[in-house]
């Protein structure tokens, strides 16, 4: 869509660049203000609007080096692995799995990731990257109740319900990945001695699978606990 | 060849006009460039290139149509 604007809009400016006399007239010039300043202001907002489309996508996610790991953890095939068991068994869409929990369900939120994405990209390029990647502040369980709130899992789960817990998760009092219920979470310092699932794992995912490590199978990946129905790990 | 055909000089509005749409152009080609290529890359090159192109081409043509006059 984009690229079929910029292209109708850039014939249009070839016409013009050729004959810039028809912009003369009284007409010309009202054609010249669609043509050269709000047409290109429209089509750069469609492009803006496409790249930062584009930017939600796994793959784009997974383009720098350091996220490596992070993308190899997302085939982890474990139940007890949070990132693992929410791609493999299609929790969050695969297309879209990072960005789904890492923005903030808030006003600003895809505002504030995209800001943070073009600093990633500066210290991927000209800066010192960090050893150990951290997120910018603690994770908030409002990212896991977009989608767990009001779902029997959460709702019903025994956990969740002993000593009124639930209402501490809402209030974002008691985390959901650092209370020690869901904190395994990427696991990237394991990720290359742990089962992945096989079908969706890369190339090189698939070559550092342990010799022990179980083949595992869509059955058996569908069946595992769901990560937010308050079993103690 | 009749005195119609032959091509006047340009004025000095007309050949900033010119500018301003060969650089809109040339933004547009480089940011139909970035959305061809899915890398964090892209974004920087529509944003840094095309886009400043872009903003470049405009600010020439509104300064042209309000302050220089045709000749």
């Amino acid at each position: 869509m984009a690229t079929l604007a910029c292209a109708f809009v850039a014939l249009i400016l070839v016409f013009i660049a050729a004959r810039p006399k028809i912009l003369s007239t009284g007409g010309g010039r009202l054609f010249g203000l669609v043509a050269l300043a709000a047409m290109p202001v429209g089509v750069g907002f469609l492009g803006l609007i496409q790249h930062v489309d584009k930017a939600t996508s796994t793959e784009f996610c997974l383009h720098c080096h350091p996220m490596e790991k992070y993308g190899k953890s997302l085939h982890i095939d474990e139940p007890t692995h949070l990132v693992g068991n929410h791609f493999i068994n299609g929790r969050v869409p695969k297309e879209k799995a990072c960005y789904s929990c890492h923005t903030s369900y808030a006003m600003f939120g895809d505002v504030k990731s995209k800001m943070r994405g073009m600093k990633h990209v500066y210290v991927m390029y000209l800066g010192t990257i960090p050893e150990k990647l951290k997120l910018y502040e603690p994770y908030n369980n409002r990212e896991c109740l977009h989608c767990h709130e009001g779902t029997r899992g959460f709702s019903e789960g025994t956990t969740h319900n002993e000593d009124n817990q639930i209402v501490k998760i809402r209030a974002n009092e008691l985390s959901c990945v650092k209370s020690g219920c869901h904190a395994t979470v990427h696991d990237v310092d394991n990720v290359n001695t742990l089962p992945m699932w096989p079908k969706v794992a890369d190339a090189k995912a698939a070559d550092a699978k342990p010799a022990d490590a179980k083949p595992a199978d869509a059955p058996k990946a569908a069946d595992a606990p769901k990560p937010a129905e308050g079993a103690k790990q | 060849m009749s005195a119609d055909a032959i091509p006047t000089p340009l004025d000095k509005r007309e050949r900033r006009i010119r500018t301003a749409a060969l650089l809109e152009i040339i933004g547009l080609v480089v940011e139909v460039l970035s959305l061809r290529w899915s890398h964090p890359t892209a974004f920087l090159l529509f944003v840094g290139a095309g886009g400043l192109l872009l903003a470049a081409g405009i600010l020439l043509y509104l300064h042209t149509a309000i302050y220089v006059k045709a000749s």
